[in-house]
């Protein structure tokens, strides 16, 4: 174990409350002065399958789960079963004896057996509010006080009647019991006492892009239901009535872009999101995006594929996909953060630059990103600023005014529809200045070369990425979005045996940095890390640079990486 | 007010659609809107050209994807009359999802079918509406589907105004249009438009043989099950007219979170302290 680091685990059965018992979990170690990040692996069933949660608690800011496993709850003999070989010889298990046993178990693991069933039936309980025992029965263990998984457990179960409320208090006090009675919390050498800290937010991704959107003005979000997506789409429709915002469910991810782009052409802030499968059904209307030059934000949250692929697993494989995607060239930017404070500032930025530059902007994240929590220091949203880019209103005379008016800089000013004086015309087909279909040679040429001089201007305001740890490292990581905080945990156990690295994080995809990036690559050996089979990240730097990155480590299992594996993979090829 | 363009117009000579444009125009001036008052949003086919002959808020979209287009506007800005014009194939074909979708959710659109029996843009082949046994390039042996029925399609599916009109006849088809217009939720329109060039079936005079306005016959647009029947009308005779017609909530009275504002019209700044506080 880590000083000041600890990893707990609770894993059993789908539909026995791990995740509402981890987010319990995980607001006590928050409210308790802690950083926390928590990470999920359930299969794309509802109930029955294996389900895990894993919190790493610390007393400094993390940025990854990590391993070994300190703390395992083990609801079940499968619990015991799919995860030991990640605990230590000196971790401990809390056994639900009612349901598995300890053989077969490495030595030096300490198993606590408690019998989370009976404890749960005895006091009036069901079976499923065993994780309130266990969750007891850890706050003891950890030193924590009591109270605080009371208004954990109040806060969690807030939809529920008092009657229900109080009886899981009952049985998460009865488990605190039966530790304090059976085990000795002094040999965990890790507690949860109060320590003096500035209060922090816990988000997931989809929580920051919840905010980022919201803040930057966002009102109308029309999303079909997928995995990674979904809590996004649940918390932006739970906040519409309140903040005066639409959610618009749609018949399918095709109506979803659609009428997000209705909106945008009326002026109003627009987004939509999906993963790979439902993009796919997006991409034609990707395109009108680009040729009508209408600002949209598209959020597009990986998963393992092809097809239907893994849906509750993670991975970055859309990469070239976004990238590519719909027939012939339009300009478009593609966004990756790296961490959730990424995620609410890119979301800004995402809408800021939509409608500057009026085209498509899509926003990708994974599963990894998008579900897990990480606590964060509190964000200071009067820092945003909202840039609408060129607008010409009712109050501007348009007399003469055309949509796609030639300009220096590829940008032509934008009015909303209804609200102007005079109608305008807007086309998916090639058109003239003034939005009519067009096909002669001059203007086609003329109109390709004004959409795509967008992208070279903004290529100029550009901000260059950012390159974490030491300056004069002879070894490099290259990585984009999600790896971000685990890369910087690497760092951080490579720096502890006097390993010096830097780190290139590319949040900035299309238009793509490629000077900042040869550069970095000029004078040491690089390392580069993407979850996909391909290297795309590998092929875009080929495409953009010419330079052949060699060492590279790729992971397509559908689980993210660990910063112990970087680590062990950067001692392997120094 | 003008509702015309100075773009040449390249339809075929005698087509159909002259005849919509010309009943959408003096739909238009009875109504007394004005031209920044509406949005038409097209689907792509011979009927999308209008696009550049009606002077209103044009978009032209991709094909099939007028409806959900419409709907985002509509949301955006409940003010502006929203019309959606698509084709048979259009509306029918890659659109047919979301006409189910559109009619059931009520946002107070209208939605026109062109409907020439038969894909003209791209010269002739089979559309959802094409009569069965009708040779086309496509089926060069005779369509073998039964044909869709966009009435009852709609009537099916809750579309609170449901009518049929026919290019051929500009009065007729300006009644219909300022009352699809004027009705409070999903209005939708199937107009016969012959296809001068290529379908040498269903033509002007093919159409004025069988017509006949349900008005005439004392029909009441007010019942369901009647309406249903009434649409499969089709043959010796053909129904033109209100089909079905009922009252209900409209989409954007139900979904905008403030019936007083326009979404569009709202400033972009919000506070997010609460929301922010939520998290801690």
């Amino acid at each position: 174990m880590k000083e000041n680091d600890f990893n707990i685990r609770i894993a059993g059965e789908a539909g026995y409350g791990i995740a509402s018992a981890g987010l319990a979990l995980a607001k006590i170690a928050l409210r308790s002065g802690y950083f926390v990040f928590d990470y999920s692996e359930y299969p794309s069933l509802i109930r029955g399958g294996h389900n895990i949660y894993t919190l790493r608690i610390s007393g400094e800011q993390i940025y990854s789960p990590s391993l070994p496993v300190d703390f395992l709850i083990a609801l079940n003999q499968d619990a015991v079963d799919f995860n030991k070989d990640q605990l230590s010889p000196q971790s401990f298990i809390l056994l639900n004896s009612d349901k598995a046993s300890d053989s077969g178990l490495s030595s030096g693991i300490r198993a606590l057996p408690i019998p989370l069933v009976k404890i749960a039936l005895d006091n009036k309980g069901s079976e499923v509010m065993m994780n309130n025992v266990a969750l007891g029965a850890i706050t003891f263990l950890l030193k924590a006080e009591f109270s605080v998984l009371e208004s954990g457990i109040r806060e969690a179960f807030s939809w529920a009647t008092s009657e229900i409320i109080d009886l899981n208090i009952k049985v998460a006090q009865k488990g605190f019991d039966y530790a304090k009675d059976n085990f000795a919390a002094e040999e965990i050498k890790f507690d949860l006492k109060k320590i003096k800290a500035k209060p922090r937010l816990l988000l997931t991704g989809n929580d920051a892009f919840g905010l980022g959107a919201i803040k930057a003005g966002c009102k109308f979000f029309a999303a079909y239901p997928m995995t990674p997506i979904n809590s996004l789409i649940v918390y932006f429709a739970a906040k519409a009535k309140e903040l005066n915002l639409v959610y618009f469910q749609p018949e399918d991810e095709i109506a979803a872009i659609n009428s997000a782009l209705g909106a945008a052409v009326c002026g109003v802030r627009s987004m939509t999101a999906s993963s790979g499968g439902g993009f796919s059904l997006m991409v034609e209307a990707l395109g009108m995006a680009g040729m009508t030059e209408t600002p949209l934000v598209i959020i597009e949250g990986q998963r393992p594929g092809p097809s239907s692929g893994m849906p509750t697993w993670t991975g970055q494989g859309d990469l070239r996909f976004v990238l590519h995607a719909s027939q012939d060239d339009f300009p478009r930017i593609v966004l990756a953060p790296g961490d959730v404070e990424e995620c609410f500032w890119l979301m800004i930025d995402a809408f800021n630059l939509a409608e500057k530059y009026q085209l498509p902007v899509i926003v990708l994240t994974d599963k990894y990103l998008a579900e897990s929590r990480q606590s964060i220091n509190l964000i200071d949203d009067s820092k945003v600023e909202i840039e609408r880019g060129k607008i010409v209103s009712l109050k501007d005379s348009l007399q003469d005014y055309h949509r796609y008016e030639f300009a220096q800089d590829g940008v032509s000013p934008r009015a909303f529809i209804g609200q102007t004086k005079e109608p305008f015309f807007t086309t998916s087909y090639e058109h003239n200045e003034a939005g009519f279909a067009a096909e002669d040679i001059e203007t086609r040429k003329a109109m390709m070369e004004k959409r795509m001089k967008k992208l070279e201007t903004l290529e100029k305001e550009m901000s260059q990425p950012i390159i974490y740890g030491s300056k004069d490292a002879e070894f490099g990581f290259i990585s984009w979005g999600s790896n971000k905080g685990i890369i910087l945990e690497a760092q951080k156990i490579l720096a502890s045996q006097r390993i010096k690295t830097s780190f290139l994080h590319l949040n900035f995809l299309n238009p793509f940095p490629a000077e900042a990036v040869a550069e970095f690559c000029q004078d040491k050996q690089v390392l580069l890390l993407e979850q996909n089979i391909s290297g795309q990240l590998a092929g875009l730097i080929r495409e953009k640079t010419g330079l052949k990155i060699k060492d590279q480590f790729l992971k397509y299992d559908g689980r993210p990486f660990y910063p112990e594996e970087i680590a062990d993979k950067v001692k392997q090829i120094l | 007010m003008n509702f015309k363009t100075k773009s040449k117009i390249i339809w075929c000579k005698g087509c159909g659609n002259f005849g919509i444009l010309t009943a959408l125009q003096k739909a238009f001036e009875q109504l007394g809107l004005n031209s920044n008052q509406i949005m038409a949003v097209y689907g792509i086919g011979c009927h999308g050209h209008m696009a550049n002959y009606l002077r209103v808020y044009n978009f032209e979209a991709i094909h099939g994807r007028t409806l959900p287009v419409a709907i985002g506007a509509k949301l955006a800005n409940k003010e502006l009359k929203v019309i959606a014009i698509a084709g048979d194939g259009d509306q029918l074909g890659e659109g047919g999802n979301h006409l189910i979708h559109a009619s059931r959710k009520n946002p107070d659109i209208t939605c026109l079918i062109h409907n020439n029996q038969i894909y003209s843009l791209t010269v002739g082949q089979a559309s959802p509406t094409s009569e069965k046994g009708m040779k086309t390039k496509t089926t060069p042996q005779g369509v073998v589907d039964p044909q869709l029925n966009p009435l009852a399609l709609g009537i099916a599916s809750g579309a609170t105004f449901v009518a049929r009109s026919f290019s051929g006849d500009i009065p007729h088809l300006v009644n219909i249009l300022t009352q699809a217009i004027n009705h409070q939720g999903f209005s939708l329109v199937d107009i016969l438009q012959p296809c001068v060039s290529l379908n040498h079936t269903n033509t002007f005079t093919w159409y004025r043989e069988r017509i006949y306005k349900l008005e005439e016959t004392g029909y009441l647009p007010n019942a369901k099950n009647l309406a249903f029947q009434k649409s499969q009308e089709w043959g010796e005779k053909i129904p033109t007219g209100i089909f079905y017609q009922e009252e209900r909530l409209t989409l954007e009275e139900q979904l905008l979170p403030d019936k007083n504002e326009i979404l569009a019209k709202q400033p972009l700044e919000t506070s997010i302290k609460k929301l922010l506080s939520e998290f801690q």
